[in-house]
């Protein structure tokens, strides 16, 4: 395995003197016995000898290095690159640090970033799997336990164009199919070739996904908060669900900590009363996993209660009036076709049930006193910013949870107002994904062909597609074309792991494990040996995003951003050992294919870049209207080697490309100030929701139409235009045998998979400071540890019908008894007998459809025991994941 | 004597560990080797628990027990800061600091053959810059400088915590600013 570089111009005594184990990174990072340093004579053993930085015989450079990965925080990372090599990090340092403009502030994952780039476990050339056979795979059964062939590049590309042609020509297109979310540049090539069949998910969103703009909110629920500035406003702020410290903790864990200073009170709602709830010493509401929709329903029930002991103390009737449709029978909407409202379903005038706090609490297990609070301070003279994640909403069933959630809020009327605001606050939209200020240029790359199929899957039943060969075809028209009646065949061939991480991150990762050992022809691009790499037949090395000639993050249309900041990466590395770019990879393939690769992938990297650069603009705090940001001179058009023109613009492009950063400050009242809703609120009649009645439709026919036409809700309940209460499948009341005599089921525990601060989902589950960092524990309640006689540190095997995977205890008394929490993201790892050693939680997850096409991601039944077999090693202490490669 | 030392404040602490990652990072650590750890504990039973972090660095202490026990003569005392540091020459990593240091800081490297511990990132402040940490951490929580300093900055700022060992033992160069729950006696470490 030999390094790419010489290290000219530095000898490897300095070298190591300057930074031992980013010398080491290349080659060395980890814990192989072979990784350890030796002494070097003269030098002091164990010193941390001069930094490289402060050396004057050491040549390098500070660079503004990306931090892509999908968490959401958007935090600037600089790295000093010596010789290709980053040999330190650091963050955000490029202006003074105030709450107007504070520094993006790295979290330990972006910190860390240093040993994903430049860990020992990069793969560096192509490989195929030893007993892989052209056309039917060979030995498919081995996929994931077999051993590796290093090939060329010629020959991968060769390869995989050839199973590409195979699989079209014997099978036709539809016989390709490409899971997940993000499939990367080689969708053009398919494209070009008659296309495939793709997957939809509802992902993060769950219900939020589908019903959010049906009621009246944004798409995904997601863009109408109040601004950051206004939090300080607010009595209470509400975190339902969130974990800020854990998902995307830098700026947003700072933002929050401002309005905590100012005296606002926090509310925390979820089964665990997480270490976000702890530091912002929030009251803990207590809700079960997937149960959200009870608690909801008792609280509008109190709130209905209160008010009528005190009329027009707490419901904002006329916020009602003006802003929403069916609340109750007076308020029906002109499209209504069920003569039944929400009040008095609440209140038990069809099927006889109140909904009180008692009904609610035996569901949900919140304290009924608790349930009461929660109505309490939902009154309309109370300040309240809710703010949620999609942990309550990625659950099974939670169609109404949706609807209740911004229900409750409405009837308190806080909506558009200082202080009051009901919206999302995940990944990076924290007060964030609001009226826009930055926009990125287009890079100029044509879209290429349309895939001309356009049948979707939807993704938790991609992998039992692929075994049975039947799925319900999804339209590909829009969110709500659910097509029940619309059962296709489908004889999947070849599998495309491209870009995201299909079966590590999506619903029944041991039904994708099956899937990949049936289909013919399997590959995969990766970085790292994950488990799209280990379950496929070729993997292709490709970049990471150090080894690319620049990026510009934040901005409205990216998928990262941080509304006050635009952050432009420059290139740290060239393209270590054999990787090459997603984009390198599909022109490859395009040739290989006889494609016309330079239609397809026109422009230079670098021409993207800069294009992207030229092309921004920011909302003008003057006129409110977009000006160009970059000032760009022939010299800076020369120096990168580009096709353009010279422009005027806001700041110096060689300025922000030297700083890496361009921020604008904060101030409340300022003219990027925003109140969610605020053009509706200010003018109902002028500027309308997008729903039939152009208010807030607590009562939605659109909704319960399109639910009731799906056809995936298979056990005869008929979904209402108002919210109702449905018992989610594999839900809190499937824990039972028998619920009413509470009798517990096989499968008598919850669980629900936090996001943790080790991972960005399964993004940097591999090294090696955050795995010491974070050892990914299961966390089981106190009280459910003592029934079974576990201790902290014990290894625990979790199990049921999918799997069983082993992890060491945490046992906290901050979680509900019947509650598992599982982190999000680990590797799947799989042991000779079939045990998984790394809690990979979605080998758990059952294949379900709900509602409207919604992947329930927490609501799953496991159980779990003291493992009586051998105590499982700290994760840091195991062996880096290397694939042995035969040379 | 002026005396240097740490300021943490740990109502402002999310228990990220970035100050422990970046620390790794600036010192080149092995695996299993921290110059600054942060540990979680929680108070309270469920469902009236709570759950806080201590980011657990040396103390530079004015009395240090591991200064006073190495043999060799390596663990030395700063005469100009009062910080406390390892003169790796000289640490012949017989282990008598990792056992005599009552907060558990220093810890063996057995890849270099020595003990090891912060120093305070020694060569940034030489070039003006801070401790690593410092700069690091997300929510602006330590700050380092000179104790009195420190101390009147931050009047209400201790040195004694339930779940650390008694000041009066090795008079730590150490000022935090407890989070209600950390003044609980009753605490259990966990495992986040």
């Amino acid at each position: 395995m030999e390094m790419q570089r010489e290290h000219g111009g530095i000898t490897r005594r300095s070298f190591v003197g300057a930074s031992a184990a980013a010398m080491a990174g290349l080659a060395l990072v980890g814990c192989q016995p072979e990784n350890k340093l030796e002494k070097t004579e003269g030098e002091a053993a164990g010193a941390t000898a001069v930094d490289a930085e402060l050396d004057p015989s050491v040549e390098g450079k500070w660079v503004t290095a990306c931090c892509n990965n999908n968490c959401g925080g958007m935090c600037l990372n600089k790295v000093y690159v010596v010789d290709g090599v980053v040999v330190r990090q650091k963050t955000d340092d490029t202006a003074e640090d105030s709450p107007a403009s504070p520094q993006l502030r790295a979290c330990p994952r972006g910190r860390s970033k240093k040993q994903h780039t430049f860990g020992a476990d990069r793969l560096k050339y192509p490989m195929r799997r030893k007993n892989w056979e052209a056309h039917t795979g060979g030995k498919k059964e081995l996929r994931g336990v077999d051993e590796w062939v290093r090939i060329s590049w010629d020959e991968a590309l060769e390869i995989v164009a050839e199973e590409i042609r195979h699989t079209i020509d014997t099978y036709g297109n539809r016989a390709i199919l490409l899971p997940g979310q993000c499939k990367g540049n080689v969708t053009k090539v398919l494209n070009s070739l008659g296309g495939y069949i793709s997957s939809a998910t509802s992902g993060s969103m769950g219900t939020a996904l589908y019903h959010s703009t049906v009621m009246g909110m944004p798409l995904m629920g997601l863009g109408e908060e109040n601004d950051r500035t206004d939090w300080v406003n607010a009595d209470y702020i509400v975190l339902y669900g969130c974990n800020q410290a854990w998902a995307s903790p830098g700026t947003y864990m700072y933002y929050f900590n401002e309005a905590k200073k100012a005296g606002v009170q926090f509310v925390f709602v979820g089964p665990e009363y997480n270490v976000t709830a702890a530091h912002f010493d929030a009251k803990w509401i207590q809700v079960r996993p997937g149960t959200d929709t009870a608690f909801l329903m008792a609280v509008a029930y109190q709130m209905f209660a209160n008010d009528e002991q005190a009329p027009g103390s707490v419901i904002d009737w006329d916020f009602l009036a003006k802003y929403t449709v069916g609340i109750d029978g007076d308020s029906m909407p002109a499209d209504a076709k069920v003569d039944e409202n929400f009040h008095d379903y609440v209140m038990g005038a069809y099927d006889g049930i109140p909904k009180t706090p008692e009904w609610a609490s035996r569901i949900c297990g919140t304290p009924v006193e608790d349930i009461a609070f929660y109505a309490d301070m939902l009154k309309k003279d109370n300040a309240v910013t809710t703010l949620r994640s999609y942990a309550a909403f990625r659950t099974n069933d939670s169609d109404d949870a949706n609807y209740l959630w911004m229900t409750v809020s409405l009837m308190g009327g806080h909506v558009g107002k200082p202080g009051h605001s009901t919206g999302t606050a995940y990944h990076n939209c924290v007060g964030s994904c609001i009226d826009d200020i930055f926009f990125t240029g287009a890079s100029g790359a044509p879209a290429g062909p349309a895939n001309p199929i356009t049948d979707v899957v939807n993704d938790p039943e991609q992998w039992s597609a692929i075994l049975t060969g039947k799925f319900n075809a999804r339209g590909a028209g829009g969110l709500m074309e659910c097509l029940p009646e619309n059962i296709k065949d489908i004889d999947t061939r070849l599998v495309v792991l491209t870009e995201a991480s299909p079966l590590n991150t999506l619903l029944d990762t041991t039904g994708a494990i099956e899937a990949m050992r049936k289909v013919d022809f399997v590959f995969a691009t990766a970085r790292a040996f994950t488990t799209q790499a280990r379950y496929a037949d070729v993997v292709l090395p490709v970049i990471t995003e150090w080894e690319k000639v620049g990026d510009v993050r934040g901005g409205a249309a990216a998928f990262l951003r941080n509304r006050e900041a635009l952050i432009v990466a420059t290139q740290v590395t060239e393209p270590l050992f054999e990787a090459r770019s997603d984009k390198e990879i599909a022109k490859g393939l395009a040739e290989k294919l006889g494609l016309d690769a330079g239609e397809l992938f026109p422009l230079s990297d670098e021409q993207e870049f800069f294009n992207t650069l030229a092309g921004t603009t920011m909302k003008s705090a003057e006129t409110g209207e977009p000006v160009t940001l970059f000032s760009i001179t022939q010299e800076d058009i020369d120096a990168m080697g580009v096709e353009g023109e010279p422009q005027e613009g806001a700041v110096a492009l060689a300025e922000v490309l030297e700083k890496g950063i361009y921020k604008v400050e904060r101030s409340a009242g300022d003219a990027y100030a925003y109140l969610g809703y605020q053009d509706f609120i200010n003018d109902p009649e002028a500027n309308p929701l997008a729903t039939p009645s152009g208010k807030f439709e607590i009562y939605s026919q659109t909704k319960a139409d399109a639910l009731n036409g799906c056809g995936y809700t298979t056990d005869g309940f008929v979904w209402k235009p108002y919210p109702t209460y449905k018992a989610p499948v594999n839900g809190y009341e499937a824990s039972f045998s028998d619920f009413e005599g509470g009798v517990k089921g096989e499968y008598p525990y919850q669980v629900f998979n936090p996001h943790y601060l080790r991972r960005s989902h399964t993004q940097f589950d591999n090294v090696p400071y955050l795995r010491q960092a974070w050892p990914n524990p299961v966390f089981i309640s106190a009280v459910d540890a003592a029934e079974k006689g576990i201790q902290d540190g014990d290894t625990v095997r979790i199990w049921n019908g999918k799997a069983q995977s082993l992890r060491p205890a945490s046992v906290t008394e901050r979680l509900m008894p019947g509650v598992v929490a599982l982190p999000h993201g680990p590797w799947v790892d799989m042991d000779e007998g079939g045990i998984d050693h790394a809690g990979a939680e979605n080998l758990f997850t059952e294949p379900v459809t709900s509602g409207m096409g919604v992947a329930g991601y927490n609501t799953n039944l496991v159980n779990f025991e003291k493992y009586a077999g051998e105590a499982l090693e700290e994760d840091y202490l195991l062996p880096q994941r290397i694939p042995t490669v035969e040379e | 004597m002026t005396q240097f030392g740490f300021y943490f404040n740990q109502e402002d602490c999310i228990g990220c560990k970035v100050c422990q990652v970046a620390c790794c990072d600036r010192n080149d650590l092995a695996p299993g080797v921290t110059f600054r750890r942060v540990g979680s504990y929680e108070t309270g039973t469920y469902p009236n628990a709570t759950v806080y972090h201590y980011a657990l660095t040396c103390n530079h202490c004015a009395n240090p027990a591991c200064v006073a026990n190495c043999p060799s003569g390596a663990m030395q005392k700063d005469p100009d800061d009062g910080t406390v540091f390892i003169d790796y020459k000289e640490c012949i990593g017989c282990g008598t600091c990792v056992k005599s240091c009552p907060y558990g800081v220093p810890m063996l490297q057995d890849d270099k053959g020595t003990s090891g511990k912060c120093d305070g990132c020694k060569a940034f402040r030489d070039a003006g810059q801070n401790p690593v940490c410092v700069d690091a951490c997300v929510m602006r929580a330590i700050e380092w400088g000179d104790i009195e300093e420190l101390k009147a900055k931050h009047p209400n700022a201790v040195n004694a915590l339930p779940i650390l060992p008694d000041p009066s033992e090795t008079a730590p160069s150490l000022l935090v600013e407890p989070k209600v729950s950390a003044l609980n006696a009753d605490f259990r470490q966990v495992v986040l």
